[in-house]
């Protein structure tokens, strides 16, 4: 299991800030969101969001996996203020 | 003079001799130290008294207070995050602050724009923030920018600065500013917020980066982009990540970042329901990014090659047909017949305000409806769809004509119309 955390915009599109799932890697993360949401918000976190791993910026271009109790966070960008 | 006077006037003159004794006797052991050292080229006396309780923190001292006062400091926007910034900031004695921002100050920006006054509202943002700033202190030199940051005036005005503030609204101005910084080699204090959440980040730090480009290369679709306007924010929040960027930027000034002990880094404030401070760590610069590796220059942007607002995309609220809408005044004469009014604001602001008998289903809910029975209304009457300003209404029309193969009509301009040309009374927020 790893815990997905929502910020900001992300949290329109899942209702909830956080949730735990069972997935080993980035595209299965991009897949859960496309069933779970919409298509739309999987093309929105792969395209325009920033996501961590462990309080840490991976690379998306890269195939990352994940290891069990990795705490994965999706930053979309706020522009407002 | 009574006994007990002369007695009294006896004793004063005994503790004056004894005073005047000792000052005499520690002068003539060279006692007195001469600690007051005449390097107030620096500072005015006023200005010791001013910074004192700043100064003497170790993070901060004299020096970095002598650094404070050499420095010039550009904020761009005056609004949520540009005010409380620009509070500490003048307070904290920068050389000279510069203010770009094109806005009026408006009623609806005084609960979180926390140095405009209800007697400002109307004059520029700008010279607000400077009458204020002089105010509070007069040490500080302010200039004002009254127009809009565009690929024509940012590098003229960023030459002239060391460091720059975003507290701007749209991601147009965000990666203009990011661009012009990374390429005139200052760095980026960069902050947002929305609702009850805020992010704060350093950009560009030592020509090192990251950039905003780095953390978002391509920027959000449109109809993504939530504004203050729309979305709402909570004062305090906004006011935080205000005050949090006037921190970085005093660190950045004072030199407590080096080149050694500075992490990339983006933080998370969140208000609700604990609040709380994430922070994340970014590796630095991406290999492709095209402002990073120079793709992107001075001659480009002011070329006026890269069209930013293009590159950021605008919503496409064209998409009904004439006959699939009605202005505010045609709807204004059907008031009283048989109909149903969808108004498709998210419930909050429904609360706020609404026409009587209007139905409420927010947009987003509206579109995940797959079947007629589960409207909730009469779909073979008359469908009217209504928003606030008549952008929504006409995506929840485009939606139920085409699933459901209804005729709705939207009503042009919505209810900030209703409250414009039909009912003064009808409160606008």
């Amino acid at each position: 299991m790893v815990t997905i955390e929502y910020f900001g915009p992300s949290k329109d599109f899942t209702n909830k800030s956080i949730e735990s799932i069972q997935i080993t890697s980035l595209l299965q993360l991009y897949e859960y969101l496309e069933i779970q949401y919409t298509k739309e918000f999987s093309e929105y976190v792969k395209e325009n969001c920033g996501i961590t791993v462990d309080y840490e910026y991976i690379d998306k271009e890269l195939g990352v996996e994940f290891n069990e109790g990795d705490e994965i966070c999706i930053i979309p960008p706020v522009s407002s203020g | 003079m009574g006994q007990e006077d002369i007695k009294n006037e006896l004793e004063k003159l005994r503790l004056e001799n004894e005073r005047l004794r000792k000052e005499l006797a520690s002068k003539d052991s060279n006692q007195i130290n001469e600690t007051y050292t005449p390097n107030s080229s620096d500072f005015t006396l006023d200005e010791y008294k001013r910074y004192g309780r700043q100064m003497i923190v170790p993070q901060v001292t004299i020096e970095g207070q002598k650094k404070l006062k050499n420095a010039k400091v550009l904020v761009i926007g005056a609004g949520g995050l540009g005010c409380p910034a620009l509070l500490y900031l003048g307070g904290a004695g920068i050389g000279k602050i510069g203010i770009v921002d094109d806005d009026t100050v408006d009623i609806s920006n005084l609960h979180r724009q926390v140095l405009h006054t209800t007697d400002k509202v109307g004059e520029f943002k700008c010279e607000s923030a400077k009458s204020y700033i002089n105010k509070l202190n007069p040490h500080v030199e302010v200039q004002t920018y009254p127009f809009r940051l565009s690929t024509c005036n940012a590098f003229e005005i960023f030459e002239q600065y060391d460091l720059v503030l975003d507290c701007t609204d749209s991601p147009y101005s965000r990666y203009l500013i990011s661009d012009v910084a990374t390429i005139t080699k200052i760095p980026v204090v960069s902050g947002s917020g929305l609702k009850t959440e805020g992010q704060l980040s350093i950009l560009n730090f030592e020509n090192k980066g990251p950039c905003y480009r780095c953390f978002y290369p391509k920027p959000p679709p449109p109809n993504s982009v939530t504004s203050c306007k729309d979305g709402g924010v909570i004062g305090p929040v906004i006011g935080l990540m205000g005050v949090m960027m006037a921190l970085e930027t005093i660190k950045v000034i004072v030199g407590s970042y080096s080149d050694g002990n500075f992490k990339p880094f983006l933080s998370i404030y969140s208000g609700y329901e604990q609040q709380s401070i994430k922070t994340f760590k970014m590796r630095g610069r991406k290999a492709d990014c095209l402002t990073c590796s120079g793709q992107i220059t001075k001659e480009i942007i002011t070329k006026g090659d890269i069209n930013y607002a293009e590159f950021c995309g605008v919503v496409n609220y064209n998409v009904l047909k004439p006959e699939e809408r009605i202005s505010i005044e045609e709807y204004h004469k059907l008031v009283e017949s048989d109909h149903v009014l969808l108004d498709v604001r998210p419930p909050e602001h429904f609360q706020i305000i609404h026409l009587p008998n209007s139905v409420n289903i927010p947009l987003d809910r509206l579109k995940r409806i797959e079947s007629l029975e589960n409207l909730g209304f009469d779909s073979t009457k008359n469908i009217y769809t209504i928003c606030r300003f008549g952008n929504d209404s006409q995506y929840a029309s485009r939606y139920l004509n085409d699933t459901f193969d209804l005729k709705t009509k939207d009503i042009s301009g919505g209810l900030f119309q209703w409250s414009n040309k039909i009912d003064p009374k009808f409160p606008t927020y």
